[in-house]
């Protein structure tokens, strides 16, 4: 199975005032296309900061993040954003939807952006297996946290991102919601050919993953 | 709550830094135009009392006991008494009259000593510098002179000891200069003779304005034989615009005005956070009370900062400019903290800032405390648009979508900026108008004394401007005689009994006594009214040939009208107008009908008995009445300004029943710029002193002297609001930008996630912002445009479309200072708007994607 993304060397180090604190120490890292990785760790073990770097959304204080054979970090800035929109697609603990934009729209963002006409069959699919296709004119104030994080999934979908990267998505879920999310990103992801790449620290959804990561101290231990 | 809401503010580093740093702003700018505007506005009228007296109203020619009288007078304090003498000489010198001025009378009048003491006994006396002067200085403190009365027609002498040289007396007084006595001698002094003595009471009323004079005056001058006048140049009741602006009540009112809507486009910015961080404790089990006292306290420490703050950099911003007003002036500064405004508008910006403070903290605490209060809920946002379908978005139509939602703070935002290019716009309007009429008025010296009365009787004589021709430095004389019955009950009247029926002469009587005032007008007569009348005189030839050219119906006889036997009359079409003046006002206005561009009605003189050359028209003024012939008739448009007769400068004569004399009432005495001004100055004032009291003469190079002073004083005001305005909205709009972009990180952020560049999020903003500039330049300029219109309306006459583009045609000057008064407000403003979000915009960028997107509270 080819490689989607390859971490080389990766360091990041946080500097806070004079004290500088490494959080990711030298990490090498292949993640295979179509699998489900979760990346599990203790409380500042580093695993959102290894998926900012891998997602380019942070830059590394050395090493390389290549993405089918490109280093992302090397990419001028505008390259880089082309990428994320074509190829990426983000779903955070707190949902990060634009509070101006109804459900529909929020969903669809990434194809405007993108220049692109939505493939509103494509779209409507997946609204109505997350179960927000009824919600699709309201906006995110009126929605709960599971709605709110299904509207994050379905607009993470729909560009068809070749990855998806998933930092701690049930983090403010129910745990009925919170399976009911993974169990989406995983049926997702299976129909899509989709690589995933999720921060958690539950380990029950940990398991659910093909491959897991396991960080300690800002390194690789298992 | 106190060390809660401490460490909550301490813990905000960025935002208490926003906050406080506008609420300072806010306070500085405030103190700073307040203390700036106050000791301006002080050092300018310190300036005037100087020069004409600190005294309100003086009763002339009083009595005694009218001193009692004005006692019990509510509104009248400082009441100080001058009694003027008969004529004195010092040393054998003319040295005008004689006199005492008790010291209330000094302190009102600003005289103040070069040397010595002021006097304290009968045989004492002070003279004035210009005095020891004319005599040599041959006198000093501490010399005995020997003083010489004229009482009546004889002289009497006494001996009395200088104590002191009076360095000042009132340079300019709106009393007769004549009052005033040169020699100052210790009370109880003998003045001379009792028929020659006057006593002057000079007061201060509490209400300094000449309503209030002309009510006291009202109130007692039935019993009294006293003048009562009003000391109007040191008490100016007409302002430049630019002055008004500042007036006090206008200026708290404003300045409260515009902090209101700065307070309340900081809190938009920041209630956001805010409601976040008070929701969490209201999660964490604090009760509305607790929130309350919190909110409180926060307030406390943000206002008690600021307002400390505020102060110092406000009183040393004043402090700075008003030292630049004294050495580009060239006049002593006075300070003055005017505490009240400086407590009202202190006040009420707490007020408002606490008020919506409170209110945001209220509002969380009706909220439901909802079980998750992720900042991206935003479910305590409440807002939701109203929308039939999902749209496709371009970056132009997320920018719509985006000012949408965040209406009520953009609202703000448009409302700080269009006030700003209103203010800017008109002060810079002001600035370019000031600043060219200085540039005018320094090249005018007004090297004239200019002599007017009203009364043609009380004109001065041939002999009289021969006389004053000879003052050294006085070389010509231009004169003329004129009529004007402003201020009388009578106009002047032209009339003959075959107008009684005219709808010319009935039309053209009603609008002119409307347009003086004159109500109920007179519906039926056979008269014309006229306000004014102006004796042609033989010299002017040209005149005379263009009536000769003129006449249709006659002829000139140029000997019969120079001697006032004959005289012209204009029954020229005219059409009803606006005049344009401080008051709207319409009155008959002549036109040319060939050349006339409006279709309203023109009233032509058509009648089936119109009058014909020989008749005998009546001419009544308040000075008599006369009937003279008529010479010829014009029909044309007048040339000179004429209203319905031209007569020559012998008939006014004859119609005063002035018959011997040949009297001229308004003389101009151009006189050199190389003359001796103080020596000129004192001789025509003792020349008309003698003749009519001083009245009716200006000297127009203090005149002069008096506007650029003020022009100067009015470029100051206006480049002082400019800098406060523009520097105050540089300020807000990067304070604000900075709070507003700070809650805007995270949306930056996500939209990063999602794919947007660097240089898309920049145009996003830039768009965005540039957008709004134009709207809010639009509002602006037509708010400037709608000032300007009126503006023009009441300097110049204009009453539909048509004659608006004439007015603005014939003002093209004003026109383009305006326009580039607009120009420079809006370029400015979208500058400061588009360049401070340029530098945030440009700076968040700089972070990193997560750090935007994990925006701290």
């Amino acid at each position: 199975m080819s490689n989607v993304l390859e971490a080389q060397n990766l360091s990041k180090v946080y500097k806070t005032g004079e004290v500088k604190v490494s959080a990711i120490k030298g990490i090498h890292l292949a993640i295979e296309r179509g699998l489900f990785y979760s990346i599990i760790g203790k409380s500042g073990s580093g695993k959102s900061t290894l998926l900012h770097l891998l997602s380019g959304l942070d830059k590394p204080t050395s090493g390389k993040v290549l993405m089918e054979g490109v280093d992302i970090h090397k990419l001028k800035d505008s390259e880089l954003s082309k990428l994320r929109r074509q190829k990426m697609g983000f779903v955070f603990q707190s949902y990060n939807l634009l509070p101006e934009f109804c459900v529909e729209e929020n969903v669809k963002m990434p194809l405007y952006l993108n220049k692109n006409n939505p493939d509103n069959r494509y779209i409507k699919k997946i609204m109505e297996m997350l179960d927000i296709a009824d919600l699709r004119l309201k906006f995110p104030n009126q929605l709960s946290g599971g709605e709110q994080q299904r509207v994050a999934l379905a607009r993470a979908l729909a560009a068809r991102p070749s990855i998806i990267f998933a930092d701690e998505p049930t983090g403010n879920l129910d745990v009925e919601t919170s399976k009911k999310v993974i169990y989406l990103l995983k049926a997702m992801q299976r129909e899509l050919d989709q690589t995933v790449l999720l921060v958690t620290h539950d380990m029950e959804i940990a398991e659910q993953a093909d491959k897991s990561i396991r960080l300690q101290d800002g390194m690789i231990i298992g | 709550m106190r060390k809660i809401a401490l460490k909550s503010i301490r813990g905000k580093k960025r935002e208490t830094r926003l906050l406080t740093g506008m609420l300072i702003l806010i306070y500085a700018v405030n103190f700073m135009l307040v203390i700036f505007a106050g000791s301006f506005d002080k050092t300018l009228e310190e300036n005037r009392y100087e020069k004409y007296g600190e005294w309100s109203g003086a009763a002339i020619g009083a009595e005694i006991n009218l001193k009692d009288t004005l006692e019990t007078q509510k509104d009248v304090y400082s009441i100080g008494a001058m009694e003027t003498g008969g004529n004195v000489r010092v040393e054998g010198k003319e040295c005008g009259k004689v006199g005492t001025v008790d010291k209330t009378a000094r302190e009102l009048a600003r005289m103040e000593l070069e040397n010595g003491k002021w006097l304290e006994t009968e045989t004492e006396a002070a003279l004035p510098a210009s005095i020891v002067k004319q005599l040599d200085g041959t006198v000093d403190i501490g010399d005995k002179v020997s003083l010489d009365y004229a009482e009546g027609s004889r002289m009497s002498g006494r001996e009395v000891i200088i104590t002191g040289i009076i360095k000042t007396w009132g340079t300019d007084w709106t009393v007769d200069r004549s009052l005033l006595p040169s020699v100052i001698q210790g009370k109880n002094s003998k003045t001379g003779a009792e028929s020659d003595n006057s006593i002057t009471y000079f007061f201060k009323t509490s209400d300094m304005n000449a309503g209030s004079l002309n009510n006291l005056s009202a109130r007692i001058g039935q019993n009294s034989e006293a003048e009562f006048v009003f000391n109007e140049e040191a008490y100016p009741g007409n302002m430049s615009l630019a002055a008004t602006l500042s007036e006090d009540g206008k200026q708290v009112m404003f300045l409260i005005l515009v902090s209101t809507i700065i307070i309340g486009y900081l809190l938009t910015v920041f209630a956001k956070n805010e409601r976040y961080s008070l929701l969490i404790l209201r999660g964490l089990g604090a009760g509305r009370g607790q929130i309350l006292l919190l909110t409180l306290w926060k307030c406390v420490y943000f206002l008690g900062f600021s307002v400390l703050a505020g102060a110092m950099i406000g009183s040393a911003g004043s402090i700075a400019l008003l030292s630049i007003v004294k050495s580009v002036m060239d006049i002593s500064v006075f300070y003055e903290i005017k505490w009240l405004n400086i407590l009202q508008i202190g006040g009420a910006c707490a007020i408002v800032f606490m008020m919506g403070y409170l209110g945001m903290a209220m509002q969380v605490c009706m909220m439901e405390i909802m079980s998750s209060y992720k900042e991206d809920s935003e479910r305590y946002e409440k807002k939701v648009l109203d929308i039939k379908r999902a749209e496709y978005h371009t970056i132009k139509s997320m920018v719509k979508r985006n000012r949408r939602f965040y209406r009520d703070r953009i609202g703000f935002r448009a409302g700080i900026s269009i006030t700003v290019i209103v203010i800017s716009a008109v002060c810079t309007y002001l600035f370019i108008k000031s600043e060219s009429d200085y540039r005018f008025w320094k090249e005018q010296k007004g090297y004239n004394y200019l002599f007017q009365t009203p009364d043609l009787t009380e004109g001065i004589s041939d002999v009289d401007i021969d006389n004053i021709k000879d003052i050294p430095g006085i070389d010509t004389a231009e004169y003329e005689k004129f009529l004007n019955c402003s201020g009388k009950e009578q106009m002047i009247t032209i009339s003959w009994n075959g107008w009684k029926d005219s709808e010319y002469v009935r039309t053209y009587r009603r609008y002119a006594q409307v347009h003086n005032s004159t109500e109920p007008y007179d519906k039926e007569g056979d008269y014309f009214t006229l306000n004014e009348i102006r004796g042609v005189s033989p010299q002017e030839k040209e005149r005379l040939t263009g009536y000769q050219d003129a006449v249709a119906d006659g002829e000139l006889d140029e000997e019969a009208f120079n001697e006032g036997e004959e005289c012209i009359l204009f029954l020229s079409p005219y059409q009803i107008r606006d005049v344009g003046t401080d008051i709207i006002d319409k009155e008959p206005v002549y036109i040319d009908p060939e050349g006339s561009v409006e279709k309203r009605h023109i009233y032509t003189y058509e009648e089936d008995n119109s009058i014909q050359p020989g008749t005998y028209i009546d001419i009544s003024s308040p000075w008599g009445t006369r009937k003279i012939k008529v010479g010829g008739i014009i029909y044309a448009a007048p040339e000179y300004g004429e209203q319905v007769i031209a007569v020559g400068e012998r008939f006014l004569d004859k119609l005063c029943g002035i018959e011997d004399e040949n009297l001229y009432n308004s003389v101009r005495f151009p006189y050199s710029e190389d003359a001796d001004f103080e020596e000129m100055d004192i001789a025509i004032a003792d020349f008309f002193s003698t003749m009519h009291n001083g009245e009716g003469l200006v000297n127009e190079r203090n005149i002069y002297g008096e506007i650029r002073g003020q022009l100067v004083s009015d470029i100051f005001r206006m480049v002082v609001i400019i800098t406060a305005v523009w520097l105050l909205y540089l300020l807000i709009m990067y304070q604000g930008n900075a709070g507003h972009l700070n809650y805007e990180r995270k949306r930056i952020g996500i939209l990063q996630t999602l794919g947007i560049s660097k240089s898309d999020l920049k145009k996003m903003y830039y768009y965005g912002y540039l957008y709004e500039s134009v709207i809010i330049t639009g509002a602006g300029a037509l708010i400037c445009s709608a000032w300007f219109a009126y503006r023009l309306r009441v300097a110049t006459s204009f009453d539909s479309m048509k004659t608006f583009k004439l007015a603005v045609m014939s003002n093209t000057g004003d026109l383009s200072d305006f326009a580039f008064s607009v120009l420079t407000a809006v370029v400015v403003c979208a500058g400061i708007s588009l360049i401070t979000i340029h530098v945030l915009v440009k700076r968040i960028l700089r972070n990193s994607i997560i750090t935007n997107i994990r925006r701290l509270h």
